[in-house]
Parts: structure tokens; C-alpha cells; sequence
């Protein structure tokens, strides 16, 4: 499916959702309560298919905390990038798509453990990486300060 | 009591958990695995990771690019090269900068010597693995002629940087090709010695047949990549569908099994490498002459934008996303690993099999662990 | 047929030889595995490294017997003794040469299988009270073995007490003087031997039935825990049941033992050692 298709097919699904054409990958910017409906209608539907997750990634602006997902279909290899994001910075909750593609279960956890954002429905939201009796708080946040470990220029 | 709840007492009672710890012969690296057994039969498998983890991604938010492809050396060192070209085909993208054809092929060269050197050392310790210690010195003895390739074109054996945004940081070596001629010519015959050592080996089928299976609709939504995904049937090479530098003028075939089990896995493996050795045949003769490098500015700032670059590492599919505020350090660095997807596979793959066989599937999967914990 | 040996400072010299074999068992492998992985194995110790053995053991016998805080430790000290000691016994029955054995019993066949029976009790002693579960894991996998090929080696040693009528070894032994049990007794026989060197082979945890102390996955099975001497203990009998495979030259080809002095001894002795030294080596390269 040609980028526009696409984006007609998610703006039909989330009127909300605010499109943005960059030159590779056409952006979705979706309401963090939508985003698990959207994603399994782009996976089930025949004609997108969207089966594979590629990758997971946490960002955090200064006023809000993003979750990008970058999906593709097998079947047509068109890539579309989902993002969803949370102001709330103290206790951020967003939905887990565990259910719709499963390798999101350690993305998750990663996201998680370096930002601080829960997954709702998520199997096992543990930390992954960092040990919690060494470090306290959530290193990839921009607003993270450790006098001993990190070294500010 | 009822049979049901005498039944459940006694399966609580029963589960008897072992660690197979971070320091261990053969989870190749730190990896510590919680093992929940019955018996001998594996009833999960739970990876503890984060034991190398180093914070490269939190690192290179205050490095400058270039900087940035020394680390990117160390996360799966076994294709070092590979990432290091990650890293820098993304910024140029990004720049919109085209390197020379010189860099374009030399680059596709090396990353498929790493790509045979980091099969070659698989086939060792997944012999090795599995008892056949003969395994690892053949293939070592093999690799290190690729070794001896890299350092003296780039200077490190296996920690190679080779590659900088723009092209190379310079020139091959006057005896780079015929080297890299020679080294074929004795490869193609080692090759077919590895067939007969291990491939055709009762013992070896015995322990990888029908074990360890994952369906390619699974492989896909655990994201297994590369040679562990092409062994379910999941076509997932980035060099055929996404291609980047010289691969869309390249003639390889994409070696598809359709079993997902370990062997097929194995297999897919052992024909990579010869396709590899294809694809080297095809550009080494016709390096064109040219510039090694392009101009680049003195500091490379890249423009306010997010860019993503995927490439095939020797595990599976990179991902390198870099989210960039027009600075000349990236605002957020994501490098989406295929180790570690592979890995969250491995409870599916091993449940319901012994203890050998988890080895065996973990040796299959062929997961490097600084590249799971970055 | 050789001349008696049966002398008194021969037979001791039976136990001595015990003792020292082991040491060169564990050079020809290293040797043999070396060359056959393109690579040259022990050659700084001694000439052509042959005195690397004895710098092993050596550095076994110096180094420390660490206690572990939470075994049983009376088992934990004995199950090494066990093992060595049950092996010990089997060997003292095999017949070297013409009256070269420690004990000529007249159910010369039945204590050997009873007295190696007893080994596995040292096995499984061991993993056990090394309070760690890839010993224990280890140790089960060996004892499990150990007792399903015992069926084996029986049986197929029953087929030569029926063609002798009788289980005293040097009776076995003088029942072939005129000709082997392999060609006498044809076919019985024939399959009798197989079945005997494949489950005996398995029966010493080497081969291609090592998954006992699988390396790859369980460190070293169960004797994981064990250091200095007592380390050797587990490892030596190891390599000394290779000779009980030696007990099938008397049984199946009637020559008394690898040291008897007639040709045609020297000869079997010969096609036996390649035997035992091949399946060793060669299970660490195709296995």
C-alpha cells in the first residue's frame, strides 16, 4: 500500500491522529488510549498485515515521555512508525502490545527499566538490564543525575 | 483430597530450578538462565540479562558521530564491521551524502568477511557445544586467515572501525585483494571439510533434528531475525528486501528452510557462508578506483529529523534509529539488536525439551550477549 | 601358550602396573586427540612432553582439598574411595597372563560384574553430597547409564560361561586353546562381543556416552565439586575401566591377557589397545 492508502486507512480508524510525511517513513502520532486498537486493526486487516515489530524504542521529550514503533508487513513490505507518547512524567502507564506482537515483550521491559514507563497487561514488567539496588531512578531520562556514574561535560 | 489438587501439590513440590549462571562453557557471555526442570525436561526458561550492560545507547546521547562508531564496535563483536557501517550509512542517509562506488564495494567485502568469520566461529563453539571439541580448532585455524585480512587493511583484528561517515577512514592495503583471493581459494576447499566433520554426523542430526521448533508465523511476532529466522521460512534478509550500498547489484540467494528446527537453522548458516563467498567473488575483481572517502565537514551536525537505517548484521537485522535535534550529538540513539530478539524466543524454543537440547538451541539461536545488553 | 608367571612379585607387580597405567592412558590420549584436532597436545614436559602426566599429578596431589561448607561430609570424602576401590577389585581379577591376576576365583566372571556393579554407588554418592545440582543432575544421567548397560555386559558375558562351563577365568581362557570363543562359537559369540564392547565402552562414561560429565553443559558433572587428589580419584577410574574392556581379550579371544608372552597374545593385545585408544579419541572428534 502506497503511504497515502495508508494513511487514509489509519486516519478512518483514529480520526485523532495526527500524520506526519517524513522522507522515510510516514509517522502516526496516535492517543496513547487508541494506539492498542490501532495497532491490532494494522495487524489483523488483510490488505495492511502489519505482522512485524521491528523495533520498539523509548524517547523522552522534556515535557513527555514517546514510545515509537516501527512495524512492517511481510507480505507487502510497506513500513509505517507509530508513535504514542504520556505527559505524565511520574507515573507514566501506556498499553503493552505483547498480545499483538510478541517481541515486544522484552522492548517493553527495556522501555521500562530506562524510562520509567509502565506497560498495562503486560506479562512480566520487570526491569531487564539494570539492578535495582544500584540504581535508582530511570538513566535515559534527560533529566537524570548521577554524580558518580555520569561524567557531565 | 481430590486428584486435581493432590496433582498440583505434588507438581509445586516438583519443580527443581537450576542456573545455568553468567559464568557458564557455553551461554557465550554472561547470560544467566533461571532453568525450571522436571527431571531432565526444561519446563521454562527464564534469561537474566544486563550483566555487560554498558550504556552505550546513554553514552553516544554526548559523543560526536564518528565517535560514535567506536562503540558501536562492541556491542556484537563478531560483526563489528557490519555495525560500524550501520552507524554510518544512517548519518550519511540522513546528510543525504552519496559515498564513492570505491567505499560501496569495499565496504560490501569486509561486512561479508565478518559475516563468514562470525559464522565461522558459530560452527566452532556449536560444535564444541555439543561435545565435537574437534570443531573448534578447524574453525578457528580458518578465521584466522580473515583476521589476518582485517588487521592488516584496518588496522584491528576484530575490533575494526574501519568505517566513518562518509566512507573509510582509509585506504585498503595494496594487498588487500590478493589476500582476499587466496583466502577464498582455501575456503572453498575447507568449506566442504566442515560438511563432513559435523553435518553428516548421526549424533550431530540426532541432537539437532525436530529440536527446538518455531513456526514462521512465531518468528515473526518474536522477531526472530536473520539465519535463526530464515530457518523457519521468515524472509527477512535486509540486504534483499531494504538494500543499502551495492547489494541491489549483487547476485545471492537467500538460503529458506522451512522445518524451524536446529539443524535448519545450522544449515541455514553453512549456506550463508557460501553465499557470502559469492557475493566477494563478484566485487573483488572490480574495485573501482576512486576516492575512499567523501568531503565531509570537519563537525558533522545532522539535521533535525529521525532516521532509521536497518542493516544484516551477521545475527540478524540491526536497527539503528537516531533522533537528531540538529546537534552534533544525537538527541536519542536506539540500536535495535537481533540478539536480543532472538533470545526472547528461547522459552518457547527449549520448553518441553532436556537440558542438552536447551544448549544445543541456545548454540543454534547464536545470540551474543554485549549485543542483547548493549 | 606362555609360560606360568604365576610368581608372587609378578602379581604385585599386576596391582604396581595399575597404578602407573593410568598415567600413560591419559598421555597417548592427549596425544592422539592433539593430532587429530591440528595441533600438537604435551610436548614441553620431558621429551615429546611424556613426562606431563607426572607434572599433573603432581600439581593434583599439591593442591588444596577444598571443603564444602554445606556437603554431607563423610559421604563426600568417601564416594572418590568407593569408586577407586570397586575398580581396583575388578582389575585384581582380570588375567594379564597365563596366572598373572591377583585373585583366581571360581566365579571369576561373577565378581568382576558385581564388583563394578558396585561403582555406581561411588557415582551417585558423589553428585549427591556435593550439594550442587548439576552434580546431582550429572551424577543420575551416570548412574542411570551405568545400570541400563549393566544389563548389556551381562548377558553377553552369560553366552561365554555357556560356551566355557565355567566361570573361573582361567578356565575361560584354557577352554579356547583350541581356537578362539569368536570363531568357535560362530555366531553367538560374534554378537556377544559386539554387544559387549559398545555397552562396556558405555559403561566407562567415555565415548560416545560421556553425557555424564557433558562439559558443555553441566561443568563437569559429578565430580564438579572435587579438587586435588581427590579430583584424580574420580577422573582415574575413569580411564582404568577402559581395562575392564580388556577383560574381552581373555573371554573372547582366549589369549590370557595383553602381557602374555605367546605371539599370538601380543598379537590380540595389540588390536585391543588400538581398539580402547581410537573409541576414546575419536568420540572427542565426531562426537
Amino acid at each position: 500500500m502506497e503511504n497515502s492508502q495508508l494513511k487514509e486507512r489509519i486516519l478512518s480508524l483514529v480520526p485523532e491522529a495526527e500524520i506526519v510525511e517524513t522522507k522515510q517513513y510516514l509517522n502516526a502520532i496516535i492517543p496513547k488510549e487508541k494506539l492498542h486498537f490501532l495497532a491490532k486493526s494494522l495487524r489483523e486487516a488483510e490488505d495492511t498485515s502489519f505482522d512485524y515489530l521491528f523495533c520498539l524504542t523509548g524517547l523522552d521529550l522534556m515535557d513527555s515521555l514517546e514510545v515509537i514503533y516501527h512495524i512492517e508487513s511481510t507480505k507487502y513490505h510497506h513500513c509505517i512508525v507509530l508513535k504514542t507518547s504520556t505527559t505524565d512524567r511520574e507515573n507514566p502507564i501506556l498499553d503493552s502490545v505483547t498480545d499483538i506482537w510478541h517481541t515486544a515483550d522484552y522492548h517493553e521491559r527495556e522501555v521500562f527499566d530506562f524510562f520509567g514507563i509502565k506497560f498495562n497487561n503486560h506479562p512480566d514488567m520487570r526491569k531487564l538490564f539494570l539492578d535495582e539496588t544500584r540504581i535508582e531512578g530511570f538513566p535515559f531520562r534527560k533529566d537524570y543525575v548521577d554524580e558518580i556514574n555520569i561524567v557531565e561535560r | 483430597m481430590t486428584e486435581e489438587n493432590k496433582n498440583s501439590g505434588l507438581d509445586k513440590e516438583e519443580e527443581y530450578i537450576i542456573n545455568i549462571g553468567p559464568q557458564h562453557p557455553s551461554t557465550h557471555g554472561v547470560l544467566r538462565l533461571v532453568v525450571s526442570l522436571k527431571g531432565e525436561i526444561v519446563k521454562s526458561v527464564e534469561p537474566h540479562c544486563g550483566y555487560i550492560h554498558r550504556g552505550i545507547e546513554k553514552m553516544c546521547e554526548k559523543l560526536t558521530y564518528p565517535q560514535i562508531i567506536h562503540l558501536t564496535d562492541r556491542l556484537d563483536y563478531l560483526s563489528a564491521h557490519i555495525n560500524n557501517e550501520a552507524v554510518c550509512l544512517c548519518v550519511e542517509k540522513a546528510l543525504e551524502i552519496e559515498v564513492p562506488e570505491r567505499v560501496k564495494y569495499i565496504r560490501a567485502i569486509l561486512s561479508e568477511l565478518t559475516r563468514i568469520q562470525s559464522h565461522e566461529l558459530w560452527w566452532c563453539s556449536f560444535g564444541m557445544d555439543m561435545g565435537a571439541t574437534t570443531c573448534y580448532f578447524y574453525g578457528l585455524r580458518d578465521r584466522e586467515k580473515v583476521l589476518d585480512i582485517f588487521e592488516e587493511t584496518c588496522g584491528g583484528r576484530m575490533i575494526v572501525s574501519y568505517n566513518t561517515p562518509g566512507g573509510l577512514m582509509n585506504d585498503i592495503h595494496p594487498n588487500f585483494q590478493k589476500r582476499v583471493k587466496e583466502f577464498l581459494k582455501h575456503f572453498r576447499k575447507k568449506l566442504p571439510e566442515y560438511d563432513q566433520l559435523l553435518t553428516g554426523n548421526v549424533i550431530m542430526q540426532e541432537r539437532t533434528k525436530n529440536i527446538g521448533i518455531i513456526s514462521r508465523e512465531d518468528a515473526i511476532s518474536y522477531g526472530v531475525t536473520g539465519p535463526s529466522g530464515r530457518g523457519s521460512g521468515f524472509s527477512c534478509d535486509v540486504r534483499k528486501h531494504h538494500p543499502y550500498g551495492i547489494y541491489d547489484k549483487v547476485d545471492f540467494v537467500e538460503p529458506l528452510y522451512k522445518t524451524g528446527d536446529t539443524f535448519s537453522r545450522y544449515k541455514v548458516r553453512m549456506d550463508e557462508m557460501w553465499e557470502s563467498m559469492k557475493i566477494i567473488e563478484q566485487l573483488i575483481d572490480n574495485i573501482p578506483e576512486g576516492d575512499y572517502c567523501a568531503k565531509m565537514k570537519p563537525v558533522i551536525k545532522l539535521p533535525e529529523g529521525e532516521y532509521y537505517q536497518r542493516v544484516e548484521a551477521a545475527r540478524g537485522e540491526l536497527g539503528v534509529y537516531i533522533n537528531s535535534r540538529g546537534d552534533k550529538y544525537p538527541y536519542r540513539l536506539k540500536l535495535r539488536s537481533p540478539s536480543l530478539s532472538n533470545l526472547s524466543a528461547l522459552n518457547l524454543l527449549a520448553s518441553g525439551f532436556k537440558i542438552a537440547d536447551l544448549i544445543a538451541i541456545g548454540g543454534s539461536l547464536d545470540y551474543v550477549i554485549p549485543d542483547i545488553d548493549r | 601358550m606362555g609360560y606360568d608367571m604365576g610368581n608372587d612379585h609378578y602379581r604385585s607387580c599386576v596391582l604396581l602396573f595399575y597404578a602407573v597405567i593410568g598415567l600413560f592412558l591419559v598421555y597417548a590420549e592427549r596425544k592422539v586427540c592433539a593430532f587429530m584436532q591440528c595441533r600438537i597436545g604435551p610436548n614441553r614436559v620431558g621429551p615429546y612432553g611424556i613426562i606431563q602426566t607426572i607434572a599433573d599429578l603432581f600439581k593434583l596431589l599439591m593442591k588444596e582439598l577444598i571443603p564444602i561448607k554445606n556437603a554431607d561430609k563423610f559421604l563426600f570424602n568417601l564416594a572418590p574411595f568407593i569408586v577407586i576401590i570397586t575398580t581396583f577389585l575388578a582389575i585384581a581379577a582380570i588375567p594379564f597372563a597365563k596366572g598373572l591376576h591377583a585373585i583366581d576365583f571360581n566365579i571369576g566372571i561373577f565378581y568382576i560384574l558385581a564388583v563394578s556393579s558396585m561403582s555406581v554407588i561411588g557415582v551417585l554418592l558423589a553428585g549427591w553430597s556435593s550439594n550442587n545440582k548439576y552434580s546431582l543432575i550429572g551424577a543420575m544421567r551416570s548412574g542411570a547409564q551405568i545400570v541400563s548397560y549393566e544389563l548389556s555386559v551381562g548377558l553377553s558375558l552369560i553366552t561365554i560361561i555357556v560356551l566355557a562351563g565355567s566361570m573361573q577365568l582361567s578356565t575361560i581362557v584354557e577352554a579356547q586353546a583350541d581356537g578362539w570363543f569368536i570363531f568357535k562359537g560362530h555366531i553367538p559369540a560374534i554378537i556377544a562381543f559386539i554387544i559387549y564392547l559398545i555397552a562396556a565402552t558405555a559403561e566407562t562414561n567415555r565415548g560416545p556416552f560421556d553425557l555424564a560429565e557433558a562439559e558443555s553443559e553441566l561443568t563437569a558433572g559429578y565430580h564438579t565439586e572435587y579438587s586435588g587428589i581427590k579430583f584424580a580419584f574420580s577422573i582415574w577410574p575413569n580411564l582404568l575401566t577402559c581395562l575392564l574392556l580388556l577383560l574381552s581379550q581373555p573371554l573372547f579371544s582366549g589369549e590370557a591377557g595383553c602381557l602374555s608372552t605367546s605371539a599370538a597374545g601380543k598379537r590380540s593385545t595389540i588390536l585391543w589397545i588400538i581398539y580402547l585408544r581410537s573409541s576414546g579419541s575419536l568420540e572427542k572428534h565426531f562426537s
